[in-house]
Parts: C-alpha cells; sequence; structure tokens
C-alpha cells in the first residue's frame, strides 16, 4: 500500500524515512468556528499552549494580532517555524516550551487554548 | 496541571478566556474502513487517569475564584487515515493514550488489513473566563 505524504511533513511521527500516519485535523477554520468563530479572535493576543505542528495557531493567527504558540517538542517547533516561513505568517512566535513554564512568557494575552496540553 | 491553569491565569488579562480543549474520553474513537464505523479504540488507565486529574484541575481552579465557566463548551471531531492495519497497530503501539482495540475491532478491520483504515475521535472544549 502505498501512503499519500502530507503537505507538511513532520519528522517527529515519521520513522525509518516514512510517513507512518497521515492525517486529516479538521478543516481549517472548524475549531475556531467552534470555540466562537473569527469575531472572539480578531484582533486578539493568543496563547496556544502544546501547539504541536502549528495548526491552530494558522488558523487562529488569520483573525489574532498576534499568537504565541509553544509546544515542548523541539521538532514539531521546527516543523511549524518552516511552516510559518513557506506560508510567509508573519504574526506567530513558535517557542519551546510546556504549560508548566509559561511564566517565561513575559506578555499578556487576551486569550489561552489549551491544544490537548492539560 | 493546575499549575498550568495558574500559569495561564497569570498571563491572560482580567476578562480574557482559556479554551481548554482536549480528546474526551467519554467518547471513544471511532475506527472506520470499507465505508463503515468497524469498532473503536480503547485508552489506556494512566490516561483515563491523567483526563481525571485535568478535569479536577479545572473544578478547582473555577472552585478558587481564577475562572468561572462561561458555558461555552462542544466537540469538534478530528480525523487520522492509517495507510493499513499494520500502521494502525504500531501508532497504537507508541501511543501514550490508546491502549488497545475494543472487542472485535482488529477482528472486523482484519479484512480490510491493506486497506487506509480512518480513525474519528471527539475532542472536547471548554470555554474558562479569567477572573
Amino acid at each position: 500500500m502505498t501512503v499519500a505524504k502530507r503537505a507538511t511533513p513532520a519528522p517527529y511521527d515519521t520513522r525509518a524515512g516514512h510517513v507512518v500516519v497521515v492525517t486529516r485535523h479538521p478543516r481549517p477554520g472548524r475549531e475556531v468556528a467552534a470555540f466562537g468563530g473569527p469575531r472572539r479572535f480578531r484582533g486578539t493576543r493568543v496563547l496556544d499552549i502544546g501547539t504541536g505542528n502549528g495548526r491552530l495557531a494558522f488558523d487562529v493567527a488569520r483573525y489574532a494580532r498576534h499568537v504565541t504558540a509553544v509546544d515542548p517538542s523541539e521538532g514539531a517547533i521546527e516543523v511549524a517555524k518552516r511552516r510559518a516561513d513557506a506560508h510567509g505568517v508573519r504574526n506567530v512566535d513558535f517557542r519551546v516550551g510546556s504549560a508548566q513554564e509559561l511564566d517565561a512568557i513575559r506578555e499578556r494575552f487576551d486569550i489561552a487554548i489549551f491544544s490537548w496540553s492539560l | 496541571m493546575v499549575d498550568a491553569l495558574r500559569a495561564a491565569h497569570r498571563r491572560v488579562r482580567r476578562g480574557g478566556i482559556v479554551i481548554d480543549a482536549r480528546p474526551d474520553a467519554s467518547r471513544h474513537p471511532r475506527m472506520i474502513a470499507g465505508g463503515r464505523v468497524r469498532g473503536q479504540l480503547l485508552q489506556s488507565a494512566d490516561a483515563d487517569e491523567r483526563d481525571e486529574r485535568a478535569d479536577a484541575a479545572v473544578e478547582r481552579v473555577v472552585a478558587s475564584g481564577l475562572f468561572r465557566r462561561t458555558g461555552e463548551r462542544g466537540v469538534v471531531w478530528h480525523g487520522a487515515t492509517f495507510g493499513d492495519l499494520a500502521e494502525l497497530d504500531e501508532y497504537l503501539d507508541d501511543s501514550a493514550r490508546y491502549a488497545r482495540y475494543d472487542r472485535g475491532t482488529r477482528s472486523a478491520l482484519l479484512p480490510f488489513r491493506r486497506d487506509p483504515i480512518a480513525m474519528r475521535r471527539a475532542i472536547k472544549f471548554d470555554v474558562l473566563q479569567r477572573l
């Protein structure tokens, strides 16, 4: 069986050079809609905790003024940064860090999202 | 987990919100092959315990007056597709959350072992307001 590769390979879930899981997350915007819609996020400063490869952060960044996205996985943050560069996303700041290390971030936010990280 | 919520409380402005989104342990992930649901996956005891601790942590920070529930909550469905049954087995071996197939699920998937197998799981969310 040939496995279709995703558009943005994630090195942290590949083994021996082949993609193990082909993931189809919710369509872009679906979670933003569930979480209150674009109006909730428009012009806000958002903290995405447990961002992974930044999927939700990119969605939120379409509306937010700025998104700070943290994840303990350096590999995931690397992927997220590459995606941001590839797509010209300038209002997301990806950082390595865990939910317990939020005090290292000095900014204040309008919205914090625990993305599967609680 | 309470520590993480307290840290979020310090970083979010008064009146701001915190969204807690995570897999809904009360709804088992459904495994779909050949266009039909063939069974489900079960969580590990560790994952159940983590979920209970997370729920308790939210209750504690609400009870302590750091946050209030806005009443906005719901479920978003996430999908993942595995290339074949071997890949699903591998995923299950490595998963920190899911421990095993529910009774009869793997045998129901066997006829589709060389086909893509989809997983649909519920992600619950709860919106809290920072007080």
